[in-house]
């Protein structure tokens, strides 16, 4: 029988590993507890018949939401045994985005870890007639909840043992009528632009990719792997959700989020994947802890770190260091960068991944100085991925040449087009889309920007859309120059903005709150919010250096010319980013037009009065004063 | 193999929890007469709220139950004990457990040994044993290990969990407090201004561990507490104390509009105004 869905992959793995190997481990209650194959394989065939007693049938939408954890990877495997369809939420997501989700994707039930999303869910649920259940993992402070739609996960397991021994076999005749191409996710794209859609993904593409994956990350069952970004996204559907089914790897998950660094360092991962922010705020982390720490250090992490980036620069022009940078390299490694790398978890770290978006180039130089090669990638929902570095071959500048089986290919106006049989099928209920996105001849339109370089790695510029011209008609990449200042610890995040009616660039900035206060402390500057701090003269002036700094790397025409602070952090919950933390720009252009009408005039100050949501969807009106500053000019 | 508690888990409706009563306790220092008189009693199922004015007598109330000051005059019974002779360990073996105004933590010790320090009450291996640590000392060591980290996942501590509690911010270190009292395996709680000084995030955790704790295992909780907002919101009685003196006693509806309640906090000449309109 061919292994062609996820169902099959997880019962031929119990068949050849059973209680010998362990499968996941979790982090629970200050230690980790394991789970072999035969522990995962029980429970994902009780829970599938759980729910086939309540229910569920085959082409049923069942939608999860919660952290990472086994219950949300066997919650997944043993839906789409009994042929369901499974959707990730985010996590965050505010109970208006979660009713257009669950209503769109016609989701009978949702699995849901704790409190938390279940009250988001009660609170909507009168508004959703199919829905039939609510499960939930973790009861803790739901032992009072009374509300018949509610079914605990483990009362679920319960219940399909039962149901097995009336219906024994059902599992395994289900698991063997799977078939490689039927649809095993919905994945709603982030939605930059308009409402979410979904792209429908089938079994075979998530295996065939995650083989793709495998055979250059050389992932072997010894390794493990820590499942860290969400599973709503693409990226650990196919990192996380596949590639160890295929590979046999261990699969471990970290207590909270607050304590991922300390868990990572406890399980020295070979394979991890953090998305592209993760990366740049742990660059930055590393970076602001050492120019704060004592003298001695400091010159030490400088001068070792200067060794490492003269390395990691000859690699990169792919030549081959002399030995007397080479035993240097070996110093460096003993005295900075293997104690470094184990503070960091990532002392076994082998592959190292990005998911969603791209890191900046100085980022992958960092980690590359430090001895980690950071793998960018390109990847859509609709196709993941479609490139990808190799293991020897990691450059700053580039996401890597095309993957197995896909072609990729620049059309006129510098879009990336790709091909492969390893696609998205539809968006689901958008077939006039779908229609706009894949072309007669099966070429997809990302609408992202690009070149290929000579030597065929792929080179992402930004959307195409965001592209932008200033008066003289110069053109130039925003999310560029974004993720070179994004890079800095001081800058958290960063809209750069032009257009052909403006004659210069210019840049709305989210401080870096933890690292600007912290600055603030030790030069006694007494604040008291984010919105007081970040409208300092004194905090102007240091992120203006910042600024004035990549305008250093940037062409004349594109150098940013003005900035503000924002009085606030850039917020998905007021739809400013998107749940996977990408701009969004059109919204943001509108949101704060009068900050960047004031940006091309000569005020100096211009007052603000915003609308902001509060999580729990409450709204209220906040009035502030934002300082306009010109880049080179310090304020007294 | 489940997650599982065995601690912090529903308990069966049907448990026994004696009831507190405080009888007509008088308690002065010198000259200044602190409690004159105040009886209460705390049941199954209560969250019994003491408001008052500074200085009123609350905190003398808990330090009267929990041992630490001995009234002049009256009885506390907890159950067939009589509390008043009983020293403050005795008490707290009897599953009497508080925390303080001010928070009385081991600075130098981490977030899981000042909880497993509450869990000395209910060890039986001894000095000896536990030197060698084998056999029966070291099982317990681990069951009781088990019943902190319950608490760690229940109060959300666990980035916190081997940090010294003297580097914690404040509102962690209330947690902490409350965390070390629910340890004790508490048949009642005591709990003297748990949200004081936090901001209003901290307060609405705070208060959701209070009910958590009150729903999970029916613990009848006497809590002192000035934020106004969260003893209406929580509590299931309130007890308001002036000069010493319980000046009214009844559900949060019937407090915020009595007028004795309005002029001890507000003073005379305001009730008499807002009265006389």
């Amino acid at each position: 029988m061919e292994l062609d869905t996820l169902p099959k992959l997880v019962k031929y793995n119990w068949e050849k590993y059973g209680d010998k190997k362990i499968a996941m481990r979790r982090k629970d209650f200050g230690v980790w507890n394991e789970y072999t194959w035969e522990d995962s394989y029980q429970i994902v065939r009780h829970f599938s018949l759980g729910m086939i007693s309540l229910g569920l049938q085959e082409g049923d939408k069942v939608s999860i939401i919660g952290d990472n954890a086994p219950e949300w990877f066997w919650a997944e495997y043993a839906i789409q045994a009994a042929g369901g369809i499974v959707i990730g939420l985010y996590t965050d997501g505010i109970p208006n985005e979660l009713k257009y989700i669950l209503d769109h994707s016609e989701s009978k039930f949702v699995v849901a870890e704790d409190q938390e999303q279940v009250d988001k869910l009660l609170s909507i649920i009168p508004e959703l007639p199919r829905l039939i259940n609510v499960i939930y993992w973790d009861d803790k402070g739901l032992w009072n909840y009374n509300a018949p739609v509610l079914k605990d996960f483990y009362d679920l397991v319960k219940l399909g043992r039962q149901y097995e021994s009336e219906h024994p076999g059902l599992f395994e005749q289900n698991v063997d009528r799977g078939k490689g191409d039927a649809p095993a996710i919905l994945m709603y794209t982030s939605g930059t632009s308009g409402l979410p859609k979904a792209a429908i993904v089938e079994h075979k593409v998530l295996i065939k990719r995650a083989e793709a994956i495998n055979m250059f990350t050389g992932l072997s069952k010894d390794d493990n792997y820590v499942s860290w970004v969400s599973p709503a996204w693409i990226a650990e559907q196919v990192f996380g959700m596949t590639c160890p089914l295929l590979s046999g790897t261990t699969v471990n998950f970290v207590e909270e989020p607050e304590t991922t660094q300390v868990d990572i360092r406890e399980i020295g991962p070979e394979f991890i994947t953090f998305g592209s922010r993760q990366w740049e705020s742990l660059a930055s982390t590393v970076q602001f802890k050492m120019s704060n720490s004592a003298t001695v250090k400091r010159l030490l992490y400088d001068m070792c770190m200067a060794i490492g980036y003269k390395l990691a620069d000859t690699r990169i022009a792919r030549g081959e260091p002399s030995l007397f940078w080479r035993i240097l390299g070996g110093i460096a490694y003993v005295a900075l960068h293997r104690p470094l790398l184990d503070k960091l978890g990532f002392s076994n770290a082998r592959y190292a991944l990005t998911g969603a978006g791209t890191c900046g180039p100085d980022t992958v130089r960092l980690f590359l100085a430090m001895g980690i090669r950071l793998h960018n990638n390109y990847s859509l929902t609709e196709m993941m991925p479609v490139t990808n570095h190799r293991d020897d071959d990691v450059r700053p500048e580039t996401v890597g040449p095309p993957v197995e089986g896909v072609e990729v290919r620049i059309a006129d106006d510098g879009e990336i087009m790709c091909r492969s049989i390893y696609r998205f099928t539809s968006y689901y209920k958008e077939p006039e889309i779908t229609a706009k996105t894949i072309d007669t001849n099966g070429w997809i339109h990302t609408a992202d920007g690009g070149y290929v370089s000579d030597d065929g790695h792929l080179v992402f510029t930004d959307r195409v859309k965001d592209l932008r011209s200033l008066k003289t008609g110069y053109r130039f990449a925003p999310q560029y120059i974004e993720g070179r200042l994004r890079f800095d610890p001081y800058i958290n995040n960063v809209m750069v903005i032009g257009g052909e009616d403006r004659d210069y660039v210019t840049a709305i900035i989210d401080m870096d709150y933890k690292n600007v206060g912290q600055w603030a402390e030790d030069k006694n500057i007494p604040y008291t919010t984010y919105a007081d701090l970040s409208q300092k003269p004194q905090a102007c002036d240091l992120i203006g250096k910042a600024v004035e700094k990549v305008n250093s790397y940037l062409p004349e025409p594109s150098r940013i010319r003005k900035f503000s602070n924002l009085h606030k952090e850039f917020d998905p919950d007021e739809a400013e980013l998107t749940r996977s933390r990408k701009l969004r720009r059109s919204f943001l252009e509108q949101h704060y037009a009068k900050l960047i009408d004031a940006l091309y005039s000569e005020v100096d100050k211009v007052a603000i009065e915003a609308e902001i949501t509060y999580q729990d969807g409450r709204k209220g009106t906040i009035k502030t004063e934002v300082r306009i500053n010109s880049v080179g000019d310090e304020h007294k | 193999m489940i997650r599982q508690r065995k601690y912090l888990k529903p308990v069966s409706e049907s448990v026994k929890i004696p009831s507190l009563k405080v009888d007509d306790i008088h308690l002065s220092f010198g000259g200044i007469l602190a409690l004159q008189g105040i009886s209460l009693e705390l049941n199954k199922g209560e969250i019994l709220a003491i408001i008052g004015p500074n200085g009123a007598g609350k905190t003398c109330i808990l330090n009267c139950v929990s041992g630490f000051y001995r009234p002049q005059r009256g009885n506390i019974h907890f159950g067939q004990h009589e509390l008043t002779s009983l020293p403050p360990h005795k008490i707290a073996e009897l599953g009497i457990a508080r925390t303080f105004q001010n928070i009385e933590l081991y600075t130098g010790m981490t977030t899981v040994d000042n909880l497993l320090a509450a869990r000395h009450c209910r060890m039986r291996s001894n000095f000896i044993a536990g030197g060698i640590y084998f056999g029966w000392a070291h099982k317990e060591e681990v069951e009781n290990r088990k019943i902190v980290e319950e608490i760690v996942d229940f109060l959300e501590l666990e980035s916190v969990r081997k940090q010294p509690v003297g580097l914690l911010a404040y509102g962690l270190r209330k947690r902490i407090e409350l965390g070390r009292a629910l340890a004790m395996e508490p048949k009642i709680l005591l709990l003297d201004e748990p949200m004081a000084g936090m901001n209003l995030e901290e307060k609405e955790d705070m208060a959701r561990f209070i009910i958590d704790v009150h729903d999970l295992r029916g613990t009848p909780i006497l809590i002192i507490e000035h934020d106004m907002g969260v003893v209406m919101d929580i509590a299931s009685r309130i007890i308001v104390l002036d000069f010493g003196r319980l000046v009214a006693e009844g559900p949060p509806q019937e407090i915020a509009t009595n007028p004795q309640v309005i002029k001890a906090y507000l003073g005379e000449e305001y009730h008499l105004t807002q009265g006389g309109v």
